[in-house]
């Protein structure tokens, strides 16, 4: 699951991080950040670093 | 003290304060982090969550969601209140959270019993639930400042820096502290010297001075002026945080002018 906030800053970061993955298919991925309002780059890794596990991790519940 | 406006957005602001000290500056730096009080979801009851996140992620992930009130003066901190930290209606806000799988748990679904305290972002997602997978909560918010835990800051990233003065003397036009400033400050055109274009930008790292061979270029802090930026968490807007935090330190500075006078 994607973090609620930046880990440095404390900025939401969690509620666009659907969009991002979706618009990040077609477009450039800091084009979307900048259309999302993620400015700061410890923002911005938080969601270019992320990788989603639950699913993975769902097979050994 | 003077106090000009920079830039105001809901969640930022940022403004100029001049002929105040350092100290007046980050004490509203830091009253906007500490000191103004926020809601936050505080206790959780799992009474069941059989889905992939430890109950600990969970109770993490909610608490980290800000959240709004309509009027956040009918809350009182559980410290100030008259059940004296029992907890009351006074300073809880309860809310439950059930959800069933297949489906994406969202900040939105959390349910307070005050109509008026809602989730500051929709959209934030707690966890995902897979078939047959079930998460019911229960638990309160408080209200409390940052100095408790920072799931109560209300002002997130807070900073200030001084305003920088640059002068610029005698300038050959070489263009190279034009080109080494990475804020885009300098432009060089058609008059005698350099000239300044973005004054608040510049972050007075004073690459420009030693790139100049003549020394024609100085920045220097002016020391009674600052760049102040203030951005809140989501839960208040930046403008009414920073006159909260103002509100705060008057507030404190009364306080020990009664101490004092108690004294003498
Ligand atoms: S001090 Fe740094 S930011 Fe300011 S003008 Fe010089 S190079 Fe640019
Ligand atoms: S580096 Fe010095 S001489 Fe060259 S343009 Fe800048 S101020 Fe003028
Ligand atoms: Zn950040
Ligand atoms: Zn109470």
């Amino acid at each position: 699951m994607i973090p609620v906030r930046c880990f440095s800053c404390g900025k939401v970061i969690s509620n666009v991080w659907e969009e991002y993955k979706e618009r990040i298919v077609s477009e450039p991925p800091g084009k979307v950040m900048d259309d999302l309002g993620i400015e700061r780059y410890c923002c911005r890794r938080m969601l270019l670093a992320h990788v989603e596990i639950v699913d993975v991790l769902r097979r050994y519940q | 003290m003077k106090v000009e406006l920079i830039e105001l957005r809901e969640d930022r602001i940022r403004f100029l304060l001049t002929g105040a000290t350092a100290a007046f500056a980050n004490g509203i730096r830091r009253a906007c982090m500490s000191e103004v009080p926020t809601l936050a979801i505080d206790e959780i009851r799992l009474y069941d969550n059989t889905s992939v996140l430890f109950d600990e992620q969970i109770s993490l992930r909610l608490g980290l969601i800000p959240l709004t009130a309509e009027d956040l003066d009918v809350y009182s901190s559980p410290e100030d209140c008259i059940c004296e930290g029992a907890g009351c209606p006074g300073c809880r806000v309860d809310f439950i959270l059930t959800a069933e799988g297949p489906k994406m748990v969202y900040s939105q679904d959390v349910v307070f019993t005050d109509p008026g305290v809602k989730v500051a972002f929709e959209g934030i997602p707690v966890v995902v639930l897979g078939e047959g997978e079930k998460l019911v909560v229960e638990g309160y918010a408080t209200k409390r400042t940052g100095s408790a835990h920072s799931k109560w800051q209300s002002g997130t990233t807070c900073g200030y820096k001084n305003l920088p003065r640059i002068d610029i003397g005698d300038c050959q036009k070489c263009g190279k502290c034009v080109k080494v400033c990475p804020r885009d400050v300098l432009a060089l055109d058609e008059g005698d010297r350099v000239r300044v274009v973005n004054l608040l930008a510049c972050s007075l790292c004073k690459l420009c001075i030693d790139e100049c061979d003549y020394q024609a270029i100085t920045v220097t802090p002016v020391p009674d002026s600052f760049v102040l930026t203030i951005e809140g968490d989501g839960s208040i807007k930046a403008k009414d945080l920073v006159v909260k935090a103002a509100e705060e330190i008057r507030h404190r500075a009364e306080m020990i002018g009664e101490k004092m006078a108690d004294l003498s």
